[in-house]
């Protein structure tokens, strides 16, 4: 009813209307500012630019016409307005729609059409038809609009704003056919979200992108010609292209340029910066960010604590330890009782029960650590392990191990911004202590089978010694070449990929811990009935 | 990241202008990797590929410059191939651990 909304209501864009009429979670979506790199809207963008160049108008021939109705109720532009002799316009949009597809006017183009030209003969002038035009077929086909197709549109504006209205998202669509034509799919997960086995293939391409590691100490890394240079002491350690980058990890003492971090940002890049060994001391995230009315959600429900995600997520944590014990080591007894740790967990009562639960499954998994290992290398290597040691790290493993944890709260923390959330707002972790709640919530599933297999097979296979590392006075350093060593290793782990053991498909271990975030996200904004922490078999 | 997606493209452009070139030159140097004064190695996904095209376009005289993509396959591909050169050879970005 968009005459009880009001006069002073927000208009309403015709593209969000558009949306709309094709699935209401996708007009949700964009309306939340969630953006995807896909093909597909690389050529629409593309399909738009003559609407984005009013340089193209003849004087027949108008182009990039912005539109306005406060009747109703919508803002947008013409990619194209047509004349006649006398004057009469005919509104042309443009799409793009890949050959091997029939050139269809759909429903919400329609819809789009329909508001256009309303809008037009809203402001005052004659309007005598409407068109497609398809750029890849090369075809313009005319659209006739009867009543019913107008009072559909004004139907549709009103349910956008009942859509942006709402407190919670609306719900994926289930096994929906649109699903496999919409660039959104990404972010919207509507297959993942019933938890169970993923059966329809729909192909979703990883980033050709990669994170950035800097780690020259006294190095300072700067942009120039569209690269990023680094140098020390005027010499020039390398230089990479910076459309390949996807997130800058910063190793203790090196120098980014204002310019470089001002060109990450303005690219929605994140910068994290760690200490040389492992210590993440801070971040940089753009100003703007998608799902700015869930965060807020986020923040009541870290208030009022989520118990259940809570379990989920010390649930996991143990049984990837269990998992790698099975694997790695040579302890039967220990892995028994993990296992029965973990179905402890997902009882627990209160988060005190389950930070017992969890220290007792952390001390048990680090006493057998030392069986992952090949005998021969402890013995060679004369390496040590009993307990585990923060700060200062008391061996080389549990330096190594430093190092890795802090690489993967860079990636949770990565993950946690791409989707909207705060860091600091988490729901195992507690908010009072000023650490990144959410992100340490997250890093808790991947310990195991990501940082803790990094750090065993880099000694297993001798791509880290023991003479790499100095000790002083108890702590333990790593040396400049384990530091790169377990980098690499740690990046290969990331950007490999793993049967997801709850959607079956292969997945590389970053994108599942963007997953594992946009499913914290689901729970928040009530898409989701309940999260699932990630159990590697 | 899958090897699948990205391709491998080989870009060679002839432009006469100063300005043109540099700034063609510069637009190709923040996607890929200079391996002779004009030629450029870019492994990119279809979706930033058409950007760069659209970005080009916008860059050049069409009328008098011109640019050459070729395709020169998957990344899959390229790993049972290599580029040969005699002589000084220039390193190509690749996709291995980004540590500098």
């Amino acid at each position: 009813m968009p005459e009880t909304l009001g006069e002073g209501r927000d208009l309403i864009p015709i593209s969000l209307v558009a949306h709309q009429a094709f699935c209401p979670r996708r007009a949700w979506l964009e309306a939340m500012g969630e953006t995807t790199d896909t093909h597909q809207v690389a050529v629409g963008t593309e399909a738009h630019a003559p609407a984005d160049d009013p340089t193209g108008s003849r004087s027949q021939r108008y182009r990039a016409v912005d539109v306005i109705s406060h009747d109703l109720g919508v803002i947008g532009r013409c990619d194209t307005v047509e004349l006649d002799e006398s004057a009469a316009m005919t509104v042309v949009e443009h799409k793009a729609t890949p050959v091997r597809r029939r050139p269809e006017v759909t429903e919400p183009m329609r819809v789009q059409v329909a508001l256009l030209s309303g809008a037009l003969a809203d402001m005052g002038y004659p309007v005598t038809g409407q068109a497609i035009y398809f750029i890849n077929h090369r075809t313009r086909v005319d659209v006739p609009l009867s009543e019913e197709d107008k009072a559909f549109a004004r139907e549709t504006v009103a349910a956008t704003a009942r859509t942006l209205a709402a407190e919670e998202a609306p719900p994926p669509l289930e096994d929906d056919r649109r699903c496999s034509r919409c660039s959104h799919i990404t972010v919207c997960l509507p297959d993942e979200r019933p938890l169970a086995p993923v059966t329809r293939r729909i192909v979703v391409a990883d980033p050709d992108t990669q994170v950035l590691h800097l780690t020259t100490p006294g190095s300072r890394a700067y942009v120039t010609r569209g690269r990023i240079e680094v140098s020390k002491s005027g010499e020039k350690l390398g230089t990479f292209p910076i459309e390949r980058v996807q997130g800058v990890v910063v190793h203790g003492n090196v120098d980014l340029s204002s310019g470089l971090i001002r060109e990450l940002l303005w690219r929605s890049l994140s910068v994290v910066w760690c200490t040389s060994t492992g210590r993440v001391t801070g971040w940089a995230r753009a100003a703007q960010g998608p799902n700015g009315g869930p965060r807020l959600l986020q923040h009541l429900a870290s208030h009022s604590g989520r118990i259940d995600l809570a379990r989920q997520f010390v649930s996991a944590k143990v049984a990837n330890q269990a998992t790698l014990l099975r694997r790695h080591g040579d302890t039967p007894l220990v892995v028994a009782r993990l296992r029965e740790l973990q179905r402890e967990a997902l009882e627990a009562p209160s988060l005190a029960d389950l930070f017992g639960i969890e220290g007792d499954a952390a001390a048990r998994y680090f006493e057998s650590f030392l069986t992952m290992l090949r005998p021969r290398v402890v013995a060679a290597e004369e390496l040590t392990f009993s307990v585990r040691t923060r700060r200062p790290a008391r061996d080389p493993i549990n330096a190594a191990l430093n190092l890795c944890y802090g690489l993967l709260t860079a990636d949770a923390l990565r993950a946690v911004v791409a989707c909207g959330l705060d860091p600091h707002a988490g729901f195992l972790h507690s908010s009072g202590r000023n650490k990144p709640a959410l992100a340490l919530d997250l890093v808790e599933e991947f310990r195991a089978p990501v940082a803790d297999s990094v750090v065993i097979n880099a000694f297993n296979n001798g791509e880290v010694r023991a003479r790499d590392f100095s000790t002083v006075l108890g702590s333990t350093r790593i040396g400049e070449r384990a530091r790169k060593a377990l980098i690499a290793g740690y990046e290969r782990r990331v950007t490999g990929t793993f049967r997801h053991p709850i959607f079956g498909y292969d997945v590389t271990w970053r994108r599942a811990m963007e997953i594992q975030a946009r499913l914290v996200l689901g729970v928040v904004d009530g898409t989701q009935p309940q999260y699932q922490g990630i159990k590697v078999r | 990241m899958s090897l699948d997606d990205v391709r491998r493209y080989l870009i060679a452009y002839d432009i006469s202008d100063d300005v043109r070139r540099t700034n063609v030159a510069k637009k190709l140097e923040s996607y890929g990797d200079r391996v002779q004064y004009s030629v450029f190695i870019v492994d990119t996904c279809p979706a930033k590929l058409l950007r760069l095209r659209t970005q080009l376009i916008d860059l050049i005289d069409q009328g008098t410059d011109s640019i050459l993509f070729c395709n020169l396959g998957t990344l899959r591909d390229n790993q049972s191939r290599t580029l040969d050169v005699i002589g000084r050879s220039r390193t190509i970005t690749d996709h291995g651990p980004a540590i500098l």
